[in-house]
């Protein structure tokens, strides 16, 4: 099994990825990555798989996932490409929505059937927004943020995926002949909003434009494919979280099933995919408490002491690529397992591998939990420290987000978690009852809390339409998430 | 139907009613022509606007394919490495036991003798190892004891815990990891360009068997220099010519007898162009003849080229072009199979230089092993400069290892 990092150009794949062919269908090759592309509508043969080889007519694609796979990351690339979009077009009911969705499930379709077991990361990545910024009479430049909500929910609904990572490229500034775009502030500052951060939103007003403003250079393509691949490389750890880990997890959060934390964590190496065996291995442990892992407030963890590995002996391991973590001894029950950007070579009587003091993380990079649950959930896992598993939790809605200063509207709602969730299946759980919860014209988020008042807030997540409109979140309409 | 794309845009509530719904067929689009009216539902009467709910229909909570998502998004990273292989004999002076002179060294114009002493404290340290350093800054009261003022540094001057402090046969250390050690001002005449620092008397080295490097004589004691002290970062032994801490275990100076395998690394830093001085070397107390050395080398290519000597005074040279002005910390590892094998050097993980053809480091008995300067019965050839970490090995190691080490010395990891 590998983890392997699907990118996600959707919705829309703009235009100009390729530089020498702005809106065209994929023709061109990429080495060693696996690349989808489809030119919509489907005036051009359906889904291809198109192996790309580098040549002189790079792109950003190109650019993209060589870069990404000089640094060891195993990367497919998906890209439903229509030129000359407006990013109402890519939500729910749009233009081209039905027709993405369709090639964006056969790609996903003939992804898993490749590499069957395999792990897998989501990221998405946004490129549209140059013809919302110019032509706001076709657009909606001030729903920007929303539709694209819109469409990466759609997405990742209708391909039963979550997301990792969301990664957005700037709109130019500058559009119409050199004049700045009519809304290229405004898009702009809804794609820094969409984006999260501004560690996952690349600014590109210094690149290589051609006139005009609206499509890059070839030499501007070439400058983004690179600084995209490293915005993601540094905010990518390479390793995963074991789905049976996740739904464990969620089962203590929803006070499904209590999750009793290891005993002792263990560290198993491995060489392309497969353990380390003979030559002196062994696994090396952690016991799992306060004195090994590090307690933590924030939505990172560490471990405080290394893991040590004994010294090879009477042979080589190999090149060690890939260090997996197990709550037992003999690697069954898996935590979670990283590709190593630098895998290690252990040679016999040489060196002792070791995993260092701080060199494992455990991160949650940003989401609806809370710091304070999410902190208490890693402490759990890793740590084996106590987090207490609640009865009864209580629903609001919200007008913004709480942890933003939203304020509240209407009242809090009980909600007995058992009888409410599903087990967690696939790293998520869903609602097996409807919570009857009064309409709030105002309501934009619906926020989760320990007590029916005041207390403290677990969850928050956006509506996906506001405002709700049937006085319930139906059963299935609501669910918890590892991603 | 460009003019009903004017009327949208001339009428706000007509983007809020698409908001209110999230619906996304903009007029115009196939299967969503609109029409006019006037108002908008449940906003009364007035201007016209154009509802589009009429192909739209009402989507709820309920059918949405989208439900409400709490989400977190966990990654696992984790950072492998491998270390270096178990040295023979490590001396890494960050992690060191050190122990500290009872004379402080001393610089400026005819200073007297500084002392320092344990008090109710003790001078051995390990990692926390204080640089203790006093200057005086103030003589306008008179420049004897009880008149000049001194200032004290614990992190070898990069900062001053106190100021203006009246010297004293007897100044117990107040605060800070010295705290109750006792610098000691005799009476003497003391005037502003004069400084004393803290020296090390012994080091016990760090590869798990602390073989003692010590020297007896505070003249000829290192001065210890703080990590904020260096232009590295890294705590180290400053020698300034003619010092040197020496090892007499057997364990250390038999690792070059007989032309052995060997490997020596060591990160430095030259702070004078030396003609020559030694970093490191075994040699026998009877007899010049039996020294070998490694150190540095400026005939004619810089500060930074590095020299080694065998027992019968053959020396080779690498070429670095290095300029002769540079104080930058440098790693130098040294390696050879042994029996007439041919020496290696290569300068911070750089390629082989250097000596080529065939040469024996010597088999000539010694008795032991100094780092700063040759500890034989003849004058000796002295270091400049600082050192930070030693490692040696009773064998030649390969590339990847040799690899290894340069990160652990640039790094100061094991």
């Amino acid at each position: 099994m590998t983890v392997r990092h699907v990118l996600w150009a959707g919705f829309p794949g703009q235009s100009n990825n390729y530089g020498t062919n702005p809106g065209g269908s994929g023709s061109q090759t990429l080495a060693a990555v696996d690349y989808y592309d489809v030119l919509l509508p489907s005036t051009t043969p359906a889904l291809t798989q198109v192996l790309h080889a580098l040549d002189d007519t790079h792109g950003k694609d190109f650019e993209l996932g060589k870069a990404l796979n000089a640094a060891g990351y195993k990367t497919i690339i998906v890209n439903v490409c229509k030129g000359s979009t407006y990013a109402n077009d890519w939500i729910p009911g749009g233009t081209y929505y039905a027709a993405g969705i369709a090639e964006m499930q056969r790609a996903w379709t003939l992804i898993q059937a490749k590499y069957p077991g395999d792990t897998f990361i989501h990221h998405h990545i946004a490129d549209q927004g140059e013809e919302d910024a110019r032509y706001p009479t076709s657009g909606i430049p001030s729903l920007w943020a929303s539709n694209f909500a819109q469409s990466h929910a759609g997405l990742a609904s209708s391909l039963g995926i979550t997301f990792s990572k969301i990664w957005i490229n700037k709109t130019h500034s500058t559009l119409n002949n050199g004049t700045p775009g009519l809304y290229s502030t405004l898009v702009n500052s809804l794609q820094l909003q969409a984006a999260g951060s501004a560690s996952h939103f690349l600014d590109r007003d210094g690149y290589d434009w051609e006139p005009g403003g609206l499509h890059l250079t070839t030499a501007g393509y070439i400058q983004n494919g690179q600084a995209l691949a490293a915005m993601i490389i540094a905010g990518t750890p390479m390793g995963t979280i074991a789905t049976a880990k996740k739904n464990q997890l969620l089962n203590h959060q929803l006070n499904k099933v209590t999750y009793t934390p290891a005993a002792t964590i263990y560290a198993h190496a491995y060489v392309a995919g497969v353990r380390v065996t003979g030559n002196g291995y062994a696994p090396a442990s952690l016991t799992n408490n306060t004195t090994n892992w590090t307690h933590t407030t924030t939505r990172t963890k560490v471990n405080a002491n290394p893991f040590n590995f004994p010294g090879a002996s009477g042979g080589d391991w190999g090149v060690v690529d890939e260090i997996r973590l197990y709550e037992d001894l003999a690697g069954t029950d898996e935590i979670g397992r990283c590709t190593l950007a630098s895998p290690q070579n252990v040679v016999n009587g040489g060196a002792a591998l070791s995993v260092l003091a701080g060199a494992v993380t455990l991160a949650d990079s940003g989401s609806g939990f809370s710091t304070a649950k999410m902190a208490s959930l890693l402490n759990l896992l890793l740590g084996g420290e106590a987090d207490a598993q609640l009865a009864t939790v209580y629903w609001q809605y919200y007008q913004g987000a709480q942890s933003t200063g939203g304020t509240p509207q209407g009242g809090r709602v009980a909600v007995t978690q058992n009888t409410t969730w599903n087990d967690a299946s696939n790293g998520i759980a869903s609602t097996s009852a409807d919570v009857t919860i009064a309409d709030q014209a105002l309501a934009t988020w619906l926020v989760e809390f320990d007590a029916a008042a005041a207390g403290n807030m677990l969850f928050e997540a956006a509506l996906p339409v506001a405002p709700p409109t049937q006085g319930k979140v139906p059963a299935g309409q609501a669910r918890t998430l590892f991603a | 139907m460009r003019f009903a794309r004017r009327k949208c845009l001339e009428l706000p509530r007509c983007v809020d009613l698409r908001r209110a719904y999230a619906f996304n067929r903009r007029p115009g689009d196939r299967n969503n022509r609109g029409r006019v009216g006037s108002g908008v539902p449940g906003g009364g009467a007035g201007a016209p606007t154009i509802d589009f709910s009429a192909n739209l229909g009402l989507q709820t909570v309920a059918s949405l394919a989208t439900p409400v998502s709490f989400q977190a998004s966990l990654t696992l990273d984790i950072v492998a490495s491998v270390g270096i292989p178990t040295p023979d004999l490590r001396v890494q002076v960050s992690q060191a036991s050190k122990t500290l002179g009872g004379t402080m060294r001393a610089a400026g114009t005819a200073p007297p003798v500084v002392t320092l002493a344990a008090g109710t404290g003790s001078l051995t340290y390990g990692s926390n190892c204080p640089g203790i350093k006093v200057r005086i800054s103030d003589t306008s009261g008179g420049t004897g004891q009880g008149q000049a003022k001194f200032d004290i540094s614990y992190d070898s001057g990069n900062s001053w815990a106190h100021t203006g402090v009246t010297t004293t046969a007897s100044y117990s250390i107040p605060d800070g990891v010295a705290a109750g050690n006792v610098v000691g001002f005799p009476a003497g005449t003391y005037n502003t360009d004069q400084t004393w620092e803290g020296t090390t008397a012994t080091v016990l080295s760090t590869e798990g068997h602390s073989y003692t490097f010590t020297q007896a004589t505070a003249s000829i004691q290192p001065v210890f220099r703080h990590s904020a002290s260096t232009p590295d970062g890294k705590a180290a032994l400053f020698f300034a010519g003619a010092q040197y801490l020496r090892s007499t275990d057997a364990a250390v100076y038999n690792i070059f007898a007989n032309d052995p395998a060997f490997t020596l690394a060591y990160r430095v830093a030259y702070t004078a162009a030396d003609a020559l001085g030694t970093v490191c070397g075994p040699a026998n107390s009877g007899s010049s003849n039996k020294k070998r050395r490694f150190g540095q080398s400026v005939l004619g290519n810089g500060r930074q080229s590095h020299s080694w000597f065998n027992d019968a005074g053959t020396n080779a040279t690498n070429d670095s072009t290095a300029d002769n002005t540079s104080t930058s910390a440098v790693n130098v590892e040294w390696d050879s199979a042994g029996s007439n094998s041919t020496i290696q050097v290569r300068v911070n993980n750089g390629s082989n230089q250097g000596p080529a053809g065939t040469q024996n480091i010597g088999t000539l008995t010694t008795n032991r092993f100094s780092i700063g300067a040759e500890d034989d019965n003849a004058a000796g050839v002295f270091l400049s400069g600082l050192v930070y970490d030693l490692i040696l090995y009773s064998s030649q190691k390969g590339s990847s290892d040799l690899g290894n080490i340069n990160t652990a010395l640039a790094n100061g990891t094991s």
